[in-house]
């Protein structure tokens, strides 16, 4: 008895085994085709109003100066995204930004533009300081600030998605991925972004910049 | 007997084995491996991260959004944006990667209206609004009020004492100590005022460690300049009406400044929004707000 027992339980275990291999499988088979056949209905679903667009605006320049859509329109933009309180992460992906400004120095159809985070704090004034520890060249790099409203607006609507289930202990004020570099192309479109904090992103936004000429050429 | 056993044998199939990469690591110094489930809310076209918003992870990390490094990115073929997903957070000292990356589902919110941006912008305050009381832990280890200044113009400042840049905490510190000299060497002026530090990294300045680093810039004189803590809890809700904001990064924070000075009724008299004030700035508005009976 007792050693008919053991040979029961596996005999439960493998047809137990049997069953759940088959029923897992079928899951794997079913997640895969549901993927398969509705690609990008989540995200498409997930991001109703992100256009990946350059919306129209109208801020503040650092210079005082206002800039809108229509004053940009026509270049390539390299987009990044600040608050003059950065310490550390935005830190770097300005330095990125100042390679960007210095490979693309002969190139006059490409502007970088930081949009604020923090509007309250970056006045223009602010802004000044900021973008001269950059080296940030006054007509080729441009600093824009604003009504709070309007400025998270832009960024919303064109670049960055806000997250709904924001946690107040993050700076960014619920933007996701403020660490991006996006690259506008001429028509407005934007066309990809970039991971500011590698070394390795002034290079690929220069690189993309060049490719998308030669197609928008042929 | 026989139904329990075959729960147990389904729950050892369905996780995805990460006790493998737990037991693979262990061995090297100091890395660390996590299972954990999150919703993938973007799919950066670098083709390397995932933005995943994940859930809490037992002692390392409360929910929150974060971009991962994936480590094997072809996991990320079946992977889209909206889907829900199992995978293994593996860290160590200076770096983090996930893998084993399982697609479990789609999420049920992905459908649901996006909710309308920054509620805490809307109800922002401004000049004239009533400042909210705001309990703090204060130097002495007492329990201090904002309320408890009424009658006195107040201003207020948020700052943490392991603050290591020289423009931001220390700056302000340095202003309000200036401020005070302007205030106090004018013997004809008000005396209903107060100075408040506040310290937003209260799990750190113990009410010892606020007296220590106070006494820094006090120059010897703790009249009517008083550091404290504001609890975590207390500061999410007042916080964001004062867009003050911060986030832990590299063992330290990134933080905002924001100088409040409340007149002697307790309204928002001027807020001072970044770091390009000067103490003789903070001492006309304080003698002003002072003068609110």
């Amino acid at each position: 008895m007792s050693a008919e027992r053991p040979q029961k339980d596996v005999t439960i275990f493998i047809g137990a085994v049997t069953v759940l291999s088959v029923l897992i499988f079928a899951g794997i088979f079913l997640i895969l085709r549901h993927s398969h056949s509705h690609p990008h209905a989540s995200s498409l679903a997930d991001e109703p109003e992100i256009k990946r667009e350059l919306q129209p605006f109208v801020l503040t320049e650092r210079s005082g100066a206002e800039v809108s859509r229509e004053s940009v329109s026509n270049k390539f933009l390299v987009v990044n995204f600040i608050h003059t309180g950065c310490s550390i992460s935005c830190e770097q992906v300005n330095k990125r930004m100042a390679e960007v400004q210095r490979l693309v120095a002969n190139d006059q159809d490409v502007l970088l533009l930081s949009l604020t985070i923090d509007p309250r704090s970056d006045t223009p004034p602010a802004l000044v300081k900021f973008a001269d520890r950059f080296g940030a060249d006054a007509n080729r790099w441009l600093f824009l600030t604003g009504d709070k409203q309007p400025v998270f607006d832009l960024i919303e609507s064109s670049f960055l998605r806000r997250d709904t289930n924001v946690v107040y202990q993050q700076f960014s004020g619920g933007f996701v991925g403020v660490d991006k570099i996006a690259l506008v192309d001429k028509t407005g479109r934007v066309r990809r972004y970039f991971n500011g904090l590698q070394s390795g992103a002034p290079k690929s936004i220069v690189d993309s910049i060049n490719e998308i000429r030669s197609q928008s050429s042929l | 007997m026989k139904l329990p056993f075959v729960f147990v044998l389904l729950l050892l199939l369905a996780l995805p084995a990460p006790s493998d990469a737990q037991t693979n690591l262990a061995s090297t110094n100091a890395v660390r491996s996590f299972p954990t489930r999150g919703l993938v809310r973007e799919k950066p076209a670098d083709g390397k991260t995932l933005v995943v918003r994940h859930e809490e992870i037992p002692g390392y990390m409360p929910k929150m959004t974060m971009e991962l490094t994936v480590k094997n990115t072809s996991e990320l073929k079946t992977i889209s944006e909206g889907d829900l997903i199992t995978f293994n957070l593996v860290v160590n000292a200076d770096d983090h990667y996930i893998d084993q990356i399982r697609r479990i589902g789609v999420s049920k919110e992905t459908n649901a209206p996006v909710a309308a941006p920054a509620q805490s912008h809307l109800s922002e305050l401004g000049p004239g609004d009533a400042m909210p009381d705001v309990e703090l832990l204060d130097e002495n280890g007492k329990q201090t009020r904002l309320s408890d200044f009424r009658g006195n113009a107040v201003a207020f400042t948020f700052i943490f004492s392991r603050c290591p840049l020289p423009d931001y905490c220390p700056r302000m510190n340095k202003h309000f100590l200036s401020a005070r000299e302007i205030l106090l060497q004018n013997k004809s002026g008000a005396t209903n005022w107060q100075f408040l530090s506040i310290s937003f990294d209260a799990e750190f300045d113990k009410p010892a460690v606020l007296k220590g680093y106070g006494n820094l810039y006090r120059s010897g004189n703790n009249d009517r300049w008083l550091f404290a803590a504001i609890a975590p809890e207390v500061l999410a809700e007042i916080g964001p009406r004062l867009d003050f904001r911060f986030s832990r990064e590299a063992g330290g924070f990134s933080h905002n400044l924001r100088t409040v000075v409340l007149d002697s009724k307790g309204r928002i008299f001027k807020q001072f929004d970044n770091n390009l004030w000067s103490a003789e700035d903070l001492a006309k508005a304080i003698t002003t707000a002072a003068e609110v009976r």
